[in-house]
This record gives structure tokens, sequence and C-alpha cells, in this order.
């Protein structure tokens, strides 16, 4: 109870308008097919520095939920999906647009996000005190086990390929240690400049990795000249709410599970939105409609996309490492505000993170109003915005939230030297979500790494500190296991694959016979 | 020979992570010991990952394995041109440069309205150029008065402003 005094900070006329503000601006920048939540968060997070950290960080998280969301309507409208995490949206979605239900798409879309964002957020203010008593007892080796266990986890998620994911963090972590050490003040890999000495600023880093390689391929191709589904029957706001009262499981255990998925270091809305689709198809009465413009389809991944925002605060605010990709732009930028991020954070600075929390609350309430108007009347000038004004304007945006950040044009040359790199990375299949997770992670693996090697050499231990130590060995558990899990899984699909070519070949004979 | 390599951009690229990843390993043998120890670790195992990476392109390369094709977007977008690509990057380059020569808002303009003739692919009707530029002044005076006067952020002033 003694939480709610932060409920009316949060709710205080500035904060309010803040979140109104980053909604929308997140939901047009979602909507947009080619900008993802992350780039919407990364080009505005400069200006946040400027704002109190409570409502800097409830600016953040509105535009995080707005932009998950927005990718929503692309999804239905042009088969697009605005952002990765609207992906499977597009699966049912698209397929009701068609036949005339957009509308209706789009309101349970609202809808399910709406609900998502909640749980999402309620089990971040529920589950993060608790969690963060618990990391209380992490020492140096459990924050540096951590880091390799969010590092394996966001390498094995690389599209397929697990290699070029563990070089992409190595690569990252190498940036990370870029300038003076943080133990023995070594001078390292400068190369004699003097605009490394300093390292590479996170958020410059990430605006870079993020923003640029999209801007160099957007001024590449064509305005795409989207059809949008035209749809004149109104918000069918009642019928969304019957059919989400149908579907209440549907849309709790998706919530739930996009909540899990946040929680787990670096796996973002794009891997919830799916794993919570299939879920939801292999346990629906009709798995045949899905795909064909089955409202539970929308509900499943509309739920679980929002949900992973509230979830991924949780490792971010408890643990310090990011829960999903944007999560590693709001961690950078906590860091510029000088907020110590950890388990103390929320018996230190309480105030800021409830704020915060409550702040989410009431983005996510909003939504409901700016997002169905602003998908029923706005969504068409949203859309034919040319790219002769959007791509000037991002690239503005990302010198200028670059230079903002220290009030230095060395982290703007840094922040356009590695959009350049991250570009080519990309095309040869190193995708940025790794470097950028080594990039965040590195200082606190190798603060956990070298102080629990020093420990340990104290106690004449080495060993022992890093694989003694309970917590720590299931942490270093976890981390194995999912660097082995594509082949555990790839083991596991060929067996029930022998095991149906053998049902199948009895099932034939059966036949026959 | 090449040509027979699975992923040929990834296996080159693999190649030069584990070149600098030697590179690294041996530059940071002359730092202390707490200061090395974890960017020789990190960069063997960049170096070692990146070799596993290039033998098993290889091999795949040898049973006569394509790359699959890409469907989810990651790796960019195909095709397009690289002509554009280059100069946006150049125009990028240029207002980095130019921004404490010029001042802030002369340099960020001239930029800006280049990077706009790279992104317009097709022909536009006096009106919507029109439009365009003046949505384009709005924008960077408006960003300039929030940065400068809200902000209060100095903004690099050149010969002009």
């Amino acid at each position: 109870m003694d939480k709610i005094i932060y409920l009316f900070e949060a709710l205080s006329v500035a904060n309010l308008g803040l979140a109104f503000v980053g909604v929308l601006a997140g939901i047009v920048i979602g909507a947009l097919p080619g900008l993802s939540a992350t780039m919407a968060v990364a080009v505005l997070v400069p200006f946040t520095f400027t704002m109190n950290p409570a409502s800097g960080l409830i600016v953040l998280g509105a535009i995080y939920t707005g932009a998950i969301y927005g990718g929503s309507y692309s999804a239905i409208l042009v088969n697009a999906p605005g952002t990765p995490s609207a992906i499977a949206t597009t699966f049912d979605g698209f397929p009701m647009a068609k036949r005339g239900d957009g509308a209706l798409a789009v309101s349970l879309a609202t809808l399910a996000s709406v609900i998502g964002g909640l749980v999402g957020a309620l089990l971040l203010m529920f589950l993060a005190p608790p969690l963060a008593t618990v990391a209380l007892a992490f020492g140096p080796p459990e924050y540096f086990w951590l880091a390799v266990f969010g590092l394996t986890l966001i390498s094995a998620l690389s599209v397929g390929n697990l290699l070029k994911g563990l070089i992409g963090a190595c690569f990252g972590l190498l940036l990370s240690m870029i300038g003076v050490a943080v133990i023995g003040a070594d001078v390292r890999f400068t190369f004699g400049s003097q605009t490394l000495i300093g390292g590479i600023d996170i958020v410059a880093g990430l605006i870079g990795l993020y923003c640029i390689p999209v801007l160099i391929d957007l001024v590449a191709t064509k305005d795409p000249h989207l059809k949008v589904a035209s749809d004149s029957s109104g918000f069918r706001l009642a019928e969304s709410f019957g059919i989400l009262m149908r579907q209440k499981f549907n849309a709790l255990r998706s919530a739930v599970i996009g909540t899990v998925v946040g929680i787990l270091p670096g796996a973002g809305g794009s891997v919830a939105s799916l794993v919570s689709y299939s879920e939801a198809r292999r346990s629906a009465k009709n798995p045949e409609n899905y795909g064909k413009g089955e409202p539970g389809g929308i509900i499943a991944t509309e739920a679980a996309n929002n949900a992973t925002v509230g979830g991924g605060f949780i490792p971010t605010l408890v643990l310090g490492i990011p829960g999903t990709p944007p999560d590693a732009v709001i961690l950078g930028a906590l860091l510029v505000q000088g907020i110590k991020i950890g388990p103390q954070l929320f018996t230190s600075q309480g105030s800021i993170v409830y704020t915060f929390i409550f702040g989410l609350l009431i983005g996510t309430l909003l939504m409901l109003p700016i997002g169905l108007v602003v998908g029923r009347y706005a969504y068409k000038s949203i859309i034919s915005i040319p790219k002769a004004a959007l791509v000037p304007t991002i690239a503005f945006l990302t010198v200028i939230g670059s230079f903002a950040i220290h009030n230095n044009l060395h982290d703007s040359a840094v922040m356009l030297g590695l959009g350049v790199i991250g570009w080519f990375l990309n095309r040869a299949g190193f995708t940025p979500s790794p470097i950028v997770l080594g990039l965040v992670l590195g200082q606190i693996a190798e603060q956990g790494f070298v102080q629990a090697y020093l420990i340990g050499n104290a106690q004449q231990n080495v060993l022992g500190q890093f694989f003694g130590r309970p917590i720590s060995l299931a942490i270093a558990a976890f981390a194995i296991l999912t660097l082995f899990y594509p082949l555990i899984a790839k083991a596991i699909g060929a067996r029930r694959a022998r095991k149906s070519d053998v049902d199948q070949t009895v099932e034939s004979r059966k036949a026959d016979v | 020979m090449f040509k027979r390599v699975h992923d040929p951009l990834g296996t080159s690229v693999a190649a030069g992570f584990v070149l600098l990843g030697l590179v690294l390993a041996w530059t940071s043998q002359s730092m202390t010991a707490m200061g090395s120890v974890f960017p020789i670790t990190i960069s063997s195992a960049m170096a070692i990952v990146g070799l596993i990476l290039i033998v098993r392109n290889i091999i795949l390369g040898i049973r006569g394995m394509t790359p699959v094709s890409r469907s989810t977007g990651e790796g960019g977008v195909e095709g397009g041109s690289n002509m554009r690509r280059l100069l946006f990057v150049a125009a990028m380059i240029a207002w980095i440069a130019l921004l404490p020569v010029l001042g802030f808002l002369v340099a960020s303009a001239l930029a800006y309205f280049a990077i706009m003739i790279v992104a317009i692919h097709e022909r536009m009707s006096v009106k919507e150029i029109a439009l365009l530029i003046v949505l384009g002044f709005a924008i960077l005076v408006g960003f300039y008065a929030l940065m400068s006067e809200i902000l209060l952020i100095p903004m690099p002033r050149g010969l002009f402003f």
C-alpha cells in the first residue's frame, strides 16, 4: 500500500503528458514497416537525458510499448509487419483485413496489447522486488555467469546461426573493452586514437548499430506504395471484447509466455509472439483456422509481444542485464543518467522504480484510446510518409542524438562508424543484437570475471569461485543448455521424425491389411 | 576454390574475425595481468569460433550444400541501389565532419536536403517538393530549438550557427 504514493507521482500532469507523447511517437514509428521498436527507443533516447530519471523511464517505456503495438497496424492492414515482433500478427491479421474485418482485427490487437502490457507490467511490479532480494546474494561469479547466459541465449536465437551469433557476441565484448580498463586501468585497443580512449559510448553504439543499417537499406529502394485494406465498419469494440472474453485463457497464457520470454536475457517480442502463436494454435479447438484469419492468432501474438515490455524490465532493473533489445538501449540511458542498476535499486531508489512501473501501467492504458483513434484515422497518413522525408529526419535524429549524450561529436563519429560496420556484418549474416548485447554486458562480464578470479586467487581456489557456488552452477548449466539447445532440439526433432516415419509405415501397413 | 565454400561472404568475414582475434590477443599480452585476462580470453574465443565456422562452411561446401534463402528480413534488404547507399554514407560523414566547421544548423540543413535528394526515387510534383522542403526546415529548426533552448545543450557553432 505504501507504493500508492508513487501512483500519484506517475499521475502528475508532466508524466501523463510524457506517457501520452511517448505512446503516440512509439505507435507512429512502430507502424512504419522497417522501423523497429528498438530503433524507436534508440533514436529518441537522448531526449530523455535532461528529464528526471523516473520521467525519462516513463517516456521510454511508453515509446517501447507503443512501438510494439504500432507494429500490428501494418501487419494487419498491409501484410507488412511494422516491427519484427508483429510478424505472427500478419498470419491471421491480414486474412481478416482481406475479408473486410480489418477494423475488428485492429481493435482486437489493441485490446490484446493492452492486456499483455498490463500483465507484463503487473508481473514486473510483483516479481521484481522479491527477485531483487534474491539477487542481493549474487556475487561477482554469478554476474559473470549471468552475462554469459545472456550472450549464449542471444547467440542461440541468431536465426539458425549459433556460430555467427557467438562471434558477434565476442566482437561486442571486445568493443566494450576499448578505452581505459575498469580493473587494471590499462588503455586497451585504442590503436593510438584519442577518440577511443573514453571507450565506445553504449548509447551511441546502439544508435549506430540499430539505426544506420536500416537507413542505408531504406535509401536504396523505392517507396513501397502499400495498399491499405479499407474498412468502414467502425471500431467494433463490443464485438472485439466478446471475442476476447471467449479467448481469455489464450490471452492470459500468451501474456504470461510473453513476460517469461521477456525475462530471459536478450530475447524479445519477436520470439515471444512466435512461441505464443504456436502454443495458441496447438491448444486451440480449431487449429486449422489459424493462418486463415482466426482472431485467436492475433490475440496470442499481440498479448505476448506487449507483455515482453514489462517482462524485459525485470532483469534490466533487477540485475542490469537487458531482457530485450530495446531494454539494452534503456539500460544505456540509465547508465548515462547515473543510476546504479542492480538489486539495491529497489530499496535505495524505490521512488524512481515504482513511479516508472505505475507510469508504464498508465502508458499501457493510454494505448487503448490512442491506438484505436490512430489506427482508424491516422494510419493511412503515417504509412504514406515518403522516404524522402523519413530518411533524412531519422538520420538527423541519430546525429543530434549521439551528439547530445556527452555534447561531443566523437560519439556521432563512433555511431556512424559502428553503423556502417554493422551494415556490412549484417549483410554477411552477423546480426546486430549479439554485438549489442556483448557491448552492453561487456563491463558486467569483465568485472564479474576479474573480481571472481581475484577472490579465487586470494583463496587459492579459482575454479571453486567459478564452479563451486550453487547459484553460479545453475546459471552456468542454463548457459550450456542454451548453447547446445539447437543441437538437442535437432536430435529430438530427428527422433520424432523417425518415430512418425515408423507410425506412418505402421499405418500404411494397417491400411494394406 | 572459393566458389565451393558454403556462404562465401560469411566465411570471409569470419576469416577477418579470426585475424582480428589473433591480433588483439597478441597485443593484449603487453597489458597488466588484470587488464589482459579478459581480452585474451575473448579474442582467443572469437578466433576459435571463427575457425570452427570456416571449417564447417568448407565441409558444407564440399558436400555441395548451398546457403538457405533468408526470409525473415535478417541480413538487410537485398538489391536496391548501392550508389544511393554510398551517397547516403558519404552525406552522413560530411554531415558530422562539417558540424564544427559550418555550425549545427547550416551543416544539418545541407546534409538533410542532400540525403533527401538521395532518398527520392520518383518524379515529384512541385507541390510535393515544396512541402518536403518546408517540412524539412520545420523539423530542423524545431529540434534545434528543442535541443539548444529547452534542453540547453551547447550546440556546435562554426562559421555560421
